[in-house]
């Protein structure tokens, strides 16, 4: 596996001023105006601490001192930990890590190109695709299931991703608390016991807020069971700027910042030093027609205030990257996801800016563009690099050697440093000809016959039959005790 | 020494893609009485199997032709003298001859093909940028090489590819000589309008192309 490296310094999209009103304004919205919190333990958490709460109402009024006692408890850097210790993710802000976007509700078959629902086996192989791609460093589940028991989703999603790549998990529409011990119980699996689950839990989870003020139920209480051993909570916001958050980009920066702390200081005061990454991703509507867009540009401008306001914190931060509205693996996709990874690599996001694979506003799997977000987060990638500059990089040695009429192409600095540029995946930069002589394909046939390749050639590393039983049980065990009221 | 003997110290010179190497393994060969046709042939090998890796996509374009480029230097400084003393010629796959067409000075293009024709074990004559349709056609007679390439980056430029197609198509040297065009404004198409033998679209394609042209393909 390999990891970016941020060499640049992040771009700030307000001044610091503005970053302090935001968080002072967020800290007067927590206390006067309060927030909703869906769930009666969380709210208890939060009177015991001195919160102001009205149980009819479901409201909580949090003292701002609540507040900026739980963002000093917050750790400012983060493990992810992983089933192979060499793919530990340290949240550092200087290295980056790329991971897939994820709970999509349609596919685009590879082999049709037709939308069908996501299959379990979809999960599986995009978690193979992850595991042989060297950049990728987390796996999120591309689509949640609907061949499996559906309240036991999330208990499948991690089943198919131990069974086919060792990277770490996250855990993305984790919505019921009755499903944590039975991650637990996995985890435990692969692990070899509670104890080794506590010191260096495989997975994260998302708790996604609500807007414009809710902390649901659904997001909270299967955290508040989670952060019991250690599992680091991904508090993510999704304002829809212009209709469940305000029109304008700082208002939608300030609700979704009110949204992160109220569910960071539930998550301090539950466990004081929980892990707690800050995550974005907000949608902006479209005026005329009503509906709403990851990749507008007021969506990518509320996802790099909110990463500013992570920096201004010190928390690790997971937000934005390839994302995109289109419907197909085409030229808005390709503007959109260039756009919106670029801008939130560079204001500074530790994972995300490669989120690979949907499209629809993270609706919509595509195999194809899995590769071709790869291909664009690669690229970002060394962009973050900056340009570094030495003896040895100046290459003043090769300049006099070749002089003014010679050519590097087989000059011993060329040989020595080659090794370091971008090499393409997809992109093809022959003349027309050559490339017309080569099958003269577009960049989404050129993904098709990489991922085929992918699936058919690479070996993921393998659990221990008795693990992979010991999962299997657990998984059955899930569908069993789960199930919810039928809905038909 | 035993020629297998001799092909590995060769192979493994050649592989470090250090020229500097290359020469001191080649000099201390010589030095101590290696044949020098036996020499030639092994770095022939030796550059064959790289050329293999290349396509199968182990090797990047460099490391072929820092290969290539180490080996004709440690051959045409080294080897060739030995090999005049004796009498002998080196045999190479064809003579090909290479230029960017008057009025273009760019020749990056040109010289990746250089590189890559040598390595691949064709004799190149380069007669440099900017080269008048004079100069090509007295080398041509001047050389007999059995393909001639004519580089152009401009269309301002690329014009001259016709006129030197016509100019030894005056001289009565046209079916002598097979001719490749090729640069970024040219095509298939424009190769096929002037009477051209054949397009290199890239390197790669130049490369395949001058070798089905001497029927080494």
């Amino acid at each position: 596996m390999k990891v970016g490296v941020r060499r640049l310094k992040p771009v700030k999209v307000f001044n610091d001023e503005d970053a302090d009103r935001i968080h002072v304004l967020s800290l007067s919205l927590l206390q006067d105006m309060g927030v909703k919190v869906l769930s009666e333990r969380a709210l208890k958490i939060l009177e015991n601490a001195g919160a102001y709460v009205e149980h009819d109402k479901r409201i909580a009024r949090i003292p701002s001192y609540i507040v900026e006692e739980a963002l000093r408890k917050a750790p400012k850097a983060v493990t992810l930990y992983s089933r192979n210790p060499k793919h530990h993710l340290t949240l550092d802000g200087v290295h980056v890590y790329g991971v897939t976007d994820g709970a999509g509700t349609n596919v685009i078959d590879l082999e049709t190109g037709k939308r069908r629902p996501p299959r379990k086996e979809d999960v599986a192989q995009t978690a193979v695709i992850v595991d042989y791609l060297e950049y990728m460093n987390l796996y999120y589940p591309t689509v949640t299931p609907r061949d499996t028991a559906l309240h036991s989703h999330v208990v499948h999603e991690f089943d198919a991703a131990l069974n086919n790549t060792d990277k770490h998990f996250v855990a993305g529409s984790m919505d019921d608390p009755r499903v944590v011990p039975f991650v637990v119980d996995m985890m435990e699996a692969v692990l070899g016991g509670e104890e080794e689950v506590r010191k260096r839990p495989i997975m994260s989870s998302v708790a996604c807020q609500s807007s414009p003020l809710i902390v649901p139920f659904e997001a909270i209480e299967p955290s508040l069971e989670l952060a019991k051993y250690n599992v680091p909570i991904i508090v993510m916001t999704m304002p829809i700027a212009g209709a469940n958050g305000p029109v304008t980009v700082a208002g939608s920066v300030l609700i979704g910042n009110a949204q992160v702390l109220a569910a960071l200081t539930i998550l301090e005061l539950a466990k004081p030093g929980s892990p707690v990454l800050y995550s974005s991703y907000p949608l902006s509507q479209d005026m005329k027609r009503g509906s709403q867009s990851v990749a507008f540009p007021e969506a990518i401008q509320i996802i790099a205030g909110h990463i500013q306001m992570a920096k201004y914190y010190g928390l690790p931060v997971f937000a934005g990257g390839t994302v995109s509205s289109s419907k197909l693996p085409d030229v808005q996709a390709a503007y959109e996801k260039s756009l919106n990874g670029l801008s939130t690599a560079m204001a500074g996001v530790d994972v995300g800016i490669g989120s690979i694979g949907l499209l629809e506003n993270y609706n919509t799997l595509c195999y194809e563009q899995m590769l071709i977000d790869y291909e664009m987060y690669t690229m970002m990638l060394k962009l973050l690099g900056g340009i570094e500059v030495n003896d040895e990089t100046l290459a003043l040695d090769a300049i006099k050697r070749v002089g003014q009429e010679g050519h590097y192409l087989a000059d011993k600095h060329t040989i020595a440093h080659f090794r370091e540029t971008w090499q393409p995946l997809l992109s093809d930069a022959r003349p027309y000809d050559a490339w017309l002589k080569a099958g003269g394909k577009s960049v989404v046939d050129t993904a098709k016959e990489e991922i085929q390749k992918i699936l058919k050639t690479h070996m993921p590393p393998q659990l221990d039959k008795d693990v992979k039983q010991k999962l299997s049980k657990i998984v059955s065990k899930a569908d069993e005790e789960l199930e919810r009221e039928k809905t038909i | 020494m035993a020629s297998a003997e001799l092909e590995k110290k060769i192979n493994e010179a050649v592989n470090t893609l250090d020229s500097e190497k290359v020469s001191e393994v080649t000099k201390e060969l010589i030095d101590k009485g290696a044949n020098p046709i036996e020499v030639t042939n092994a770095f022939a090998r030796v550059l064959r199997e790289i050329g293999k890796r290349y396509e199968s996509g182990e090797l990047y374009l460099v490391e072929l032709l820092a290969a290539g480029e180490s080996a004709r230097k440690a051959i045409t400084e080294i080897v060739e003298p030995k090999l005049k003393l004796l009498g002998v010629k080196r045999e190479t796959i064809g003579r090909v001859l290479l230029g960017t067409v008057e009025g273009d000075i760019h020749d990056i293009g040109k010289n990746i093909v250089a590189a890559l024709l040598s390595s691949a074990g064709f004799e190149i004559i380069d007669l440099g940028k900017d080269v008048s349709t004079e100069k090509f056609v007295d080398a041509v007679k001047e050389n007999k090489p059995h393909i001639i390439g004519l580089s152009a980056l401009m269309t301002t430029s690329m014009i001259k590819q016709r006129d030197i197609i016509e100019a030894l198509r005056k001289e009565g040297l046209r079916d002598k000589v097979k001719v490749v065009v090729g640069g970024a404004p040219t095509s298939q198409q424009w190769a096929e309008e002037i009477g051209s033998d054949a397009y290199g679209a890239d390197a790669i394609e130049a490369l395949k192309l001058c070798k089905s042209l001497v029927g080494k393909d």
